[in-house]
Order: C-alpha cells, then sequence, then structure tokens
C-alpha cells in the first residue's frame, strides 16, 4: 500500500477538462479537484474549501481561479492561496490559507497524479509508439485489489479497426500496476494498455489508451469499440463481486421463519422453550431456553433473569452466555438440600421441550471493564454470573483471573466454557472455610489501586470474602458481589410513611407491606426480580429521611450514606422517608 | 397573462419556469403550498387538476397539466426558432421525444429521491438511487459520445431541445436525493453548458457554473 500511494495514476483525460469545467474525481478516497486555467496550466487539489469544507467542484473556473459557491473564497491558479475572503473584503489574506495541492503532470492524454511523491512514470515509455488514443474510462464499482484479478482473467477483443482481424491476447500487468496487451501481427503493430485509477475503498477507474491511435476516419469506431468492451466486463465485473467467505462463520445464522423482533413491551414476560437441559457437574443441570417469536433481549455480563415456574414460583438464576451469545440463554441451577421448591421441580419436573415463562435480563451487578485487572471469586453454583464475566472479559483480552472455589472436582460445572479460560482459571478444590479465607487474603494481597474484585457464591463465603478485603485496605467501591438469597431475618412490623418527591404524592406503610407493595398498590410500576433484598432490582434513591436497611445488595458504606435503598425489603427508621420517584 | 401555479423546490415546475425564461414568455406564478400544506390536494386545486399536480398553467383560460405537455405546448406556441421543440424535423423531434420520455426514469429515480429525502416521501430509497445511478451512466455514455463528435447536447442538433431542457433539473438537484455525479463527468459536463444558456434561471440548490 505504501508504494501505491507513490505511484502516479492517472484521475482524469485532457478531454475531461475543457470549457472551464472543474472535474471532480477521487484517488484512495481523497477527493480531488481538477481544472485547467486559461493559460493552460492543469490544477490538481483537494476538492475542500478552506472555510467551511464544502465542495469547490460546485464552484466556479473563472480561468484565473476557482470560486468557492458558497461564500466566494477564491483560489489561485497554480498555488491555490485563497486570493479575497468576500466576508472581509478590506483584508488580505493570510499567506498560509491555501488548498492542498497534490503532484501532478499532464502525459499521454492524462493528468497524472500521486498522493506522496511519486516515483517513475508508468507510460513514459509510450511515446515511441506514436500519440495514443484515449480510450472512455470507465468507472466500476469493485475495489482496486479485486479488479486486478478480474482482469488477469478477462479476455478482451481486441482490434485495432473494425475492419482489422480480432485477437485474443493476454493481458499481462507489469510492476507499475499497467495491463497492456502487446500484440504484433504480420501487418499491425499496436497495444492497448489498461491503467486502473483507485478511486476509493468500492470503486476503480478503467482508463484505456490504444497506441498508435488508429486514422481518423476510424477514431469513433475504435472508442465505441472499447467502450462496449469495457462496459462488458464492467458487467461481469459488478455481477461477480467476491463474496469472501469468513473461515469463522458457519451457515448464515438466522431464523427460517422470517424476521423477528425484541418486543420491548414484553421483556418481563417472554415465552421460552427449554431445548436443552443436562447435567453439568454434581447436583447442578444446566437449561437452554429459546424464544417463541421474539428475539431475547441483550444481556449484559452479571445479568440474572427471572424464571417464572409452573408451581407458581418465580426464581433467579444468572446467565451464563457469553458475549454475543443471544440466541438463547443459558443457565445453571444447583438442586438446593433445602430446596423451598423452585430448584427441585426445575431438576426434576422441568423437561426438554417445556415451556416457560422468563423475564428480560435485570443487572445490578455489572461489570467493569476500565480495570487494569480484574479478580473473580467463585464458590459452587455463585461461579454463573462470574462465567458470564469471565468470558467477556477473556474475549476482550483484559486481564483477570477466575478462581473457582468447590468441593470437588465433580462439583466444577460448564467445564467446555471453563476450558476457553485456559490459564485464567484457578480452581481451588475441598477447602474448608478457613482455608479458603486464606487463600482468598493471599490472591488479594494489599490494594494495589488496580484491581476490581467480583464475588458470588455462598453468602458466608461472601461476607468473608468483603472482611478479608476490608481488613486488607481494599475500598468498598473496588469489591463488588452478588447474593443469591438474602438470609436476613426481615422484620416488617414497622409502620411509616413515604413521599414520592417528583410525584408529590404521600403513602403510609404499616406493618406487614413492603415499600414495594404499597407502590404498586397506588399504581407506582418498580421493576422488581428477588423481592427478598438480594438482587438490588428494586432499588430506589432516598432524599431524605434514615432508611432501616434489610437488604444484602448494598454495601456497608451505601447503607451507612443512607442515600439508597431496596425497597421489597427494607424499611424507615423515621417517620417518613422522601423517595426519588 | 399566463398563470404557472409553481411550487419553488419543486423539479416538475422548475421545467416550467426554465422555459417561460429562455423564451421570455410574461407570466405571473401562482405559488401552492406543496410543503407541509398540500395545496395542490385542496378541493379548489383538484378542480384545476383533478389528479393534485403540479405544474399547472392557465394560458389565459387555457388549462395544461403535467410539465412534459406544458414544454410542448409552450415550445410550439413561443419559440419563433422551433429549435427547443422542432416540429418541422421528423427525425430530430422523434430523438427529443424519446429523450423526454427517458425524463419520467430520471423523474421517477433521481427526483423521487429527493423526494424521498428533503419532503419525507415514503419511497424505497435505495430502488430510487440505484435506477438514478443506471440511467445517469446511460446518459454520460451518450452523452460523452456527443462531446467525441463536438455535439454538445443530447439530440443530434447543435443547440439544446426540451429533451435537454425536461432532463437537466433531475441531475442538477440529484444530490438533494443522495445521488452524486462524481462518476458522470460528460453529465457534469453538459450541465455546465446547459447553466451557460443565455436567460437561464436559478432555483434553489443550483449553483452558476460561471461563464466562458
Amino acid at each position: 500500500m505504501g508504494e501505491v500511494l507513490h505511484r502516479w495514476h492517472p484521475v482524469a483525460a485532457i478531454s475531461d477538462l475543457r470549457d472551464r469545467h472543474i472535474f471532480q474525481t477521487e484517488l484512495f478516497g481523497h477527493e480531488l479537484v481538477v481544472w485547467r486555467a486559461d493559460d493552460s496550466f492543469v490544477n490538481v487539489w483537494e476538492n475542500r474549501c478552506l472555510h467551511r469544507g464544502s465542495r469547490l467542484s460546485g464552484g466556479v473556473n473563472d480561468g484565473t481561479e476557482l470560486v468557492c459557491a458558497y461564500h466566494g473564497w477564491r483560489y489561485a491558479n497554480q498555488t491555490a492561496g485563497c486570493t479575497y475572503i468576500p466576508a472581509h473584503p478590506a483584508d488580505a489574506p493570510s499567506r498560509t490559507v491555501c488548498n492542498r495541492v497534490y503532484p501532478s503532470l499532464v502525459q499521454d492524454g492524462f493528468v497524472w497524479a500521486a498522493l506522496e511523491l511519486p516515483g517513475e512514470l508508468p507510460s513514459s515509455d509510450l511515446r515511441h509508439e506514436g500519440d495514443p488514443l484515449v480510450l472512455r474510462s470507465l468507472p466500476i464499482d469493485v475495489s482496486f485489489e479485486e479488479i486486478q484479478h478480474y482482469l488477469e482473467d478477462h479476455e478482451f477483443d481486441i482490434h485495432l479497426t473494425p475492419n482489422s482481424k480480432n485477437t485474443e491476447a493476454e493481458l499481462v500487468p507489469d510492476d507499475l500496476g499497467l495491463f497492456s496487451y502487446q500484440n504484433s501481427t504480420s501487418h499491425e503493430m499496436y497495444s492497448l494498455r489498461l491503467i486502473l485509477q483507485p478511486f476509493n475503498t468500492n470503486k476503480t477507474i478503467v482508463h484505456g489508451l490504444l497506441s498508435p491511435a488508429p486514422e481518423e476516419q476510424d477514431r469513433l469506431a475504435s472508442l465505441l469499440h472499447y467502450n462496449t468492451q469495457f462496459t462488458k466486463f464492467r458487467e461481469k465485473v459488478e455481477s461477480n463481486t467476491f463474496v469472501n467467505p469468513d473461515q469463522h462463520l458457519g451457515d448464515i445464522n438466522r431464523p427460517n421463519d422470517g424476521w423477528r423482533a425484541v418486543s420491548l413491551s414484553n421483556t418481563n414476560s417472554i415465552e421460552v422453550e427449554v431445548v436443552k437441559k443436562w447435567k453439568t457437574a454434581v447436583d447442578i443441570v444446566g437449561f437452554e431456553f429459546h424464544p417463541l417469536g421474539v428475539d431475547l433481549p441483550t444481556f449484559q455480563p452479571g445479568a440474572h433473569i427471572d424464571v417464572h415456574l409452573a408451581n407458581g414460583l418465580v426464581r433467579q438464576y444468572s446467565l451464563i452466555n457469553g458475549p454475543g451469545e443471544q440466541s438463547h440463554y443459558q443457565i445453571g441451577v444447583k438442586l438446593e438440600q433445602n430446596s423451598r421448591g423452585g430448584s427441585k421441580f426445575l431438576h426434576e419436573d422441568v423437561q426438554q421441550g417445556d415451556r416457560l415463562t422468563i423475564s428480560g435480563p435485570h443487572n445490578k451487578f455489572g461489570l467493569r471493564r476500565d480495570a487494569p485487572r480484574t479478580i473473580l471469586f467463585a464458590g459452587g453454583i455463585g461461579v454463573t454470573p462470574l462465567l458470564a464475566m469471565a468470558q467477556a472479559l477473556n474475549r476482550s483480552e483484559l486481564d483477570f483471573a477466575l478462581h473457582y472455589f468447590a468441593q470437588s472436582e465433580d462439583h466444577l460445572a460448564f467445564q467446555d466454557r471453563l476450558e476457553q479460560l485456559g490459564n485464567r482459571l484457578l480452581t481451588h478444590i475441598g477447602l474448608g472455610p478457613e482455608e479458603t479465607t486464606q487463600t482468598v487474603a493471599s490472591i488479594l494481597g494489599s490494594y494495589d489501586y488496580l484491581s476490581q474484585v467480583y464475588s458470588c457464591g455462598p453468602p458466608q463465603m461472601i461476607s468473608a470474602i468483603c472482611d478479608t478485603a476490608a481488613g486488607l485496605g481494599w475500598p468498598t467501591k473496588a469489591v463488588h458481589y452478588e447474593y443469591f438469597t438474602n438470609d436476613n431475618n426481615i422484620d416488617d412490623s414497622s409502620a411509616f410513611e413515604i413521599h414520592l418527591a417528583r410525584s408529590g404524592v404521600t403513602l403510609s406503610v404499616n406493618s406487614g407491606q413492603t415499600i414495594l407493595e404499597v407502590l404498586r398498590v397506588n399504581g407506582v410500576l418498580l421493576d422488581s426480580s428477588c423481592e427478598q433484598g438480594a438482587c438490588g432490582t428494586c432499588e430506589v434513591g432516598v432524599l431524605d429521611g434514615v432508611p432501616a436497611h434489610q437488604d444484602v445488595y448494598l454495601n456497608a458504606s451505601e447503607h451507612e450514606a443512607g442515600n439508597r435503598i431496596i425497597t421489597c425489603v427494607s424499611r424507615a427508621l423515621s417517620t417518613q422517608l422522601v423517595l426519588d420517584i | 397573462m399566463l398563470t404557472l401555479y409553481d411550487y419553488e423546490l419543486s423539479v416538475n415546475c422548475y421545467k416550467v419556469r426554465l422555459l417561460l425564461n429562455f423564451l421570455s414568455i410574461s407570466h405571473k406564478l401562482h405559488p401552492i403550498d406543496f410543503f407541509p400544506g398540500w395545496e395542490h390536494k385542496s378541493e379548489w386545486f383538484k378542480e384545476i387538476n383533478p389528479l393534485g399536480h403540479i405544474p399547472v398553467i392557465d394560458d389565459d383560460g387555457y388549462i395544461l397539466r403535467d410539465s412534459n405537455a406544458i414544454l410542448i405546448y409552450l415550445a410550439s406556441k413561443y419559440d419563433d426558432s422551433l429549435n427547443w421543440y422542432p416540429t418541422h424535423q421528423a427525425e430530430l423531434l422523434g430523438e427529443v421525444s424519446q429523450w423526454m420520455m427517458f425524463s419520467e426514469g430520471t423523474t421517477n429515480t433521481a427526483s423521487a429521491a429527493r423526494l424521498h429525502d428533503s419532503l419525507g416521501y415514503e419511497f424505497d430509497i435505495e430502488v430510487c438511487r440505484s435506477g438514478a445511478h443506471r440511467l445517469f451512466r446511460l446518459l454520460d455514455e451518450h452523452l460523452w459520445f456527443r462531446e467525441q463528435q463536438n455535439l454538445g447536447w443530447l439530440c443530434s442538433a447543435e443547440y439544446p431541445t426540451l429533451a435537454d431542457l425536461a432532463i437537466f433539473p433531475d441531475v442538477i438537484l440529484s444530490e438533494e436525493g443522495g445521488i452524486n455525479r462524481v462518476s458522470y463527468p460528460a453529465v457534469r459536463r453538459w450541465t455546465d453548458r446547459f447553466r451557460r444558456l443565455p436567460n437561464f434561471s436559478l432555483m434553489a440548490g443550483v449553483l452558476p457554473a460561471g461563464t466562458l
């Protein structure tokens, strides 16, 4: 490419520049104007007025200067310096106001230009053959690279005059990018040269020279003949444009039943089919859900969905999907020994082919991607959101480590996805609580101002990680976690008022009611998910009053700040809370 | 007095205004609030043109619609040179008619793209643009070979005809429909020549070409 920028390329035929025309073209996507002044000097400039960037090709060639159509800035022949600015009639334009001039020369019927300082002129050997005939240049909507392949394979019908014998000759590219037929018979010696102008990435102009030029009476017939040849070539090339098979893609992955649309109004109620159910580790089953009728909403790593079960329960599960894996959702479900009916139902009663309703993804466990290093701590089934994060970090080639704590090798879920992480995955097998804490402490070390920590797993493990990190000087803003459940005993005996600042409504929350319920009953629709103070979906801002936090979503410093509340479980210590809704 | 029911930004009205000025026909313009008022679809205007289209002329009570029909009428009645619509030369007249038919194509592609982009008409913009490029390629080839024969206009005459006039506005405003003309150098030179004709009139979006 560097070499080709220094090469001379034809950008216009001399005959294009008649009658004070401003010829417009491009070279490698650089927009050019080519214009001849009355003194016959040919200018090749950038097609931009320095004032507002308008194209000079829409202006006027007055024979000595080019005048921009918009505000009348005038640029001088040869130098391209600005000579007059109508809006400042008393001032001489600064000498630095000068348009870009490209190296150019005129030879063999063409204006040649180069983007960078050029080398040898390719057609300099043409002149000994006599003045050539410049053929009609043809723009073809194909790239410079592709058209060269086509030219090598294409056979033009070559003859000098309508009456001469047709010849098939091989088109030979030379090392300066010219394609030429050299033909000599006993009666005739002539050559056809094709010279390519790389217009932009999608367009190439084929210029042609026939030398020596035919007799005057055959001139028009020759021009017509080669125009027909070039036009046939263009039709062939444009209908055959290469589609480079992409090795990374199989068949196009698009449902056969036409276009689908994400139904935004229903993102909390999406019908899916269980397409796959498989055992992935001890007590852990994977599920793959495919949508019925709509595309699944975009998810981010760390997101979870609500799964509505036929027994009336609603449970939350993190998506384990990697980035861009949008055609289905996968979740992992661990059979809880003390199952209240959710995991047991999914393990035992939900089968492949069943239909379920799920919500769109909620994500209050977002992954920052601006940290130099990310540490992921997974305990048991807590691997699920971290697996999605690890795959995203891995794909983005960001520095991370996934520390996966499990009872045994057989408890490691989603081996196929884990394998893709390579040495970014570190497993810690069969550790007790104390060993786990020690391991976490040695991994964390003291706070390095570079890392972000994410953890998910049993509540005791998350608490231990948070405490350990705090003890090592890690600020809460660098330590993120997600509890699956809230093991706090929720006290809902208090009664208080909430004032909704944006709507100006005051409501009473009686004992036995949650803020979320009171809002719902009064028509304030707030998104929620787990409704036990773990996922953070129903969080709102607090403008005044003192919250009584009972959630496990907000961290200690957020609880202390008191400006956010998880409305499904938390209440008020003050008589009134002013909420930012 | 001849009245033209006119909209400044209409390509087809511009065609009629061009000829009125080329032939120095005294006239008055009756502006129609085409956009956003849709006055051409109003009851009173449909009594003049049931199709609800402009341009329409009223030449002392003689009412005529459709730009090509109006051009033929005006040239036949007011052009003493018989250049614009050469009724006395059968072959030339045939060529003029052929290119006036071609102008239906440029109007339905290039100017339709312009209506889509500037006035929000619901056309398939890609179909409009690719159709315009197909016609512009033909036009460029034709005009390039005219130049090789030292002829500057669409038909076999040394002067412009209604063929040039009917196609020029669709071409010169094509960039307002996202159709650039950089690949049609012979067409671009032809628009220079057309804009340099005596009594040429501009409209919004049409810039002067300068003098020779």
